[in-house]
């Protein structure tokens, strides 16, 4: 089921912000590439926490810099997976 | 302890700029050098429209690196009290200003002493109190802005070129770099490497690789590892270029980088490979531009080796062996016999003589196993200050004990049968993890297994920790109930728990101590 966009990003919100204290002021759209925040083991923590929680599944087309640079864009990343997308 | 920061000016080369592709002048030979900054020296003059370094901003030529190499040397001859043996720390990111520092200490007689960027404060103070640097180098983005406030001077790299570089007085067996590594008691231990071991062991990869001057390495292991250092010493004394970008969050960006800069090898720890294939959309386009893909630092599981192997040819992968100690590589097994040596780490490269040997120094027939020991000119000085760690694994002779159990067939290929300081007793039984994580991979392929010893009462015994390969999801149920039916009870994991990823080290290898400490933080039910 398309997940509430609201509710989402909250969520994932929490789960970045959980992850310690460099992580407690990351908002919607704090660039998590800038200053380093997402590492490869975060990246993959939060593609499997996503994947458990809305049964879909990435791809390494989905696993770009663009696509989870903000908890936003992650955010939009799920969304998108839930819609019918324009072939690209 | 003084801090000098690094700037680049902003003159470096566009794309496609003054550094040319095709520089005319060869690199020099290297045999006639006895200082590494002399034989750097030498490359540079000869190459010095070439790029050293590319990257998406730009290509850095070797006539900008000596420049920058020179600046970070008058600075450091400037101070006060420099004397020659002078330790110098490099706290940097692969960059343009890792080589110049590099390079740069030893014009100046200085030893290089590399550190992860990330290195957490306590085994800094801990390596910082063994070696005792006179200057640490970083830039801003390598260092916390409590250290940049303090920092005693900035240099801006890339300034007036002089001709006049007095040649540097170290040479051959003087120490050149300081590379600390993880010892089995989990404090520091300094691996002090020479200009001749650095020099020695530039020349046999040259040699083997093999490596040209137009050659274009990808490199994303961190240059202040044995590995990286290697690839940036190879390719400076080649006078081939270095290409920076990529990372391993992302590991589709790495596979664009070999692709969009034309890079021709790509060299990593088998880590960094799983990786790629689960995200790096690895042989979806062509790599035109690719010779050779190697993997050192670690064993790459065969069939995952084979995947890489398929997915990159008609380029070569190449499977290599080597430690810090030995100022990185030993072995490589030839890409012909990829298929034929199944799991081989190859033969010694040139100017390495490996040998299989029993606890009392007697060189084993083939077959059997033993301590895979080493003997060279790129063998370390020894460890830092610690002659008791150092004759611990020098023998007299001049061979090192790798630490690491294995046997050679009658053709001369070397083959690990696993890593004898991971060996556990479990009831009297001698236990390598790999015992049970053989046996793991072997059923469930998709399954990354690390078994980890844990004191349970006055008795060890294993934990086996999960992680996934690929999308499959692992069943703990099915696992346990393999192990339960091919191993026996001292080699059962008391416990199986499953992880997203697995912890890495700054050498990007599984850290099987955060682990242990996991265990040590969760209590057994």
């Amino acid at each position: 089921m398309k997940p509430d966009r609201q509710r989402l990003e909250a969520d994932l919100l929490h789960f970045v912000q959980s992850r310690g204290p460099r992580y407690a002021a990351v908002a919607p759209d704090t660039d998590l590439l800038d200053g380093g925040l997402l590492d490869s083991l975060l990246l993959t923590d939060l593609i499997l926490h996503v994947e458990g929680q809305h049964g879909i599944e990435f791809d390494s087309h989905h696993v770009s810099p663009a696509n989870f640079r903000t908890v936003s864009a992650i955010a939009d990343l799920v969304l998108e997976q839930f819609s019918p997308r324009p072939p690209a | 302890m003084d801090t000098l920061l690094l700037e680049l000016e902003t003159p470096i080369d566009a794309p496609g700029g003054a550094a040319t592709r095709h520089g005319a002048g060869a690199a020099p030979a290297l045999s006639a050098a006895a200082n590494l900054g002399t034989a750097f020296l030498d490359v540079a003059r000869a190459r010095a429209d070439h790029a050293a370094v590319a990257t998406r901003a730009g290509d850095f030529s070797y006539a900008w690196l000596r420049r920058a190499a020179d600046g970070v040397r008058r600075y450091l001859c400037a101070r006060p009290g420099h004397a020659a043996g002078a330790r110098v720390a490099l706290q940097l990111a692969n960059s343009p200003e890792y080589l110049a520092a590099f390079y740069g200490t030893l014009l100046a007689d200085g030893v290089v002493v590399p550190l992860p960027v990330g290195l957490e404060r306590r085994r800094r103070q801990a390596i910082h109190a063994l070696c005792r640097p006179d200057v640490l180098i970083s830039r801003r983005d390598d260092i916390n802005s409590q250290e940049h406030e303090s920092a005693t001077a900035t240099l801006r790299l890339g300034g007036p070129d002089h001709d006049d570089l007095p040649a540097p007085r170290r040479q051959g067996n003087d120490l050149a770099m300081l590379l600390f590594t993880s010892g089995s008691t989990g404090t520091p231990k300094g691996v002090m490497l020479s200009h001749r071991n650095l020099l020695a062991n530039a020349e046999s990869i040259l040699h083997d690789l093999p490596i040209r001057a137009e050659d274009r390495a990808l490199v994303i292991v961190p240059f202040c590892h044995a590995l990286g250092n290697s690839i940036l010493q190879t390719h400076v004394l080649a006078g081939a270029t270095l290409v920076l970008g990529g990372a391993l969050t992302f590991p589709a960006t790495i596979v664009e980088t070999l692709r969009e800069l034309e890079a021709t090898s790509f060299s990593a720890v088998p880590e960094v490979y799983g990786m790629v294939l689960k995200y790096g959309r690895l042989g979806e386009d062509p790599l035109p531009a690719l010779r050779y893909m190697a993997v050192a630092g670690g064993e790459l599981r065969h069939d995952l080796a084979a995947d890489i192997a398929a997915r990159i040819a008609p380029a070569a992968f190449h499977v290599m062996y080597g430690q810090s100690e030995a100022s990185a590589r030993l072995a490589s097994l030839p890409p012909a016999e990829f298929h034929a040596r199944r799991g081989s780490i190859g033969r010694p490269i040139p100017g390495v003589a490996l040998a299989v040997m029993d606890e009392a120094g007697r060189e084993l027939p083939p077959g059997e196993v033993g301590m895979l020991c080493a003997r060279g000119d790129n063998v370390m000085l020894g460890y830092w200050q610690d002659p008791a760690a150092t004759a611990e694994v020098m023998s007299p002779g001049g061979w090192l004990r790798t630490g690491d159990l294995a046997h050679r067939d009658e053709a001369g290929y070397f083959y690990l049968d696993g890593r004898a300081s991971l060996l556990v007793k479990v009831q009297g039984h001698r236990v390598h993890p790999a015992e049970i994580e053989g046996v793991v991979e072997a059923g469930f392929p998709h399954a990354h297994a690390v078994a980890v010893p844990m004191a349970r009462g006055d008795e060890t015994r294993f934990v086996l920790f999960l992680a996934p390969r690929d999308h499959r999801p692992i069943d703990v149920a099915e696992i346990r109930a393999t192990c339960q039916q091919e191993l026996p009870s001292y080699k059962l994991p008391l416990r199986f728990e499953v992880l997203d990823r697995f912890p890495l080290t700054s050498a990007q290898k599984v850290d099987r101590a955060a682990l242990g400490l996991r265990l040590a933080r969760t209590p057994v039910a």
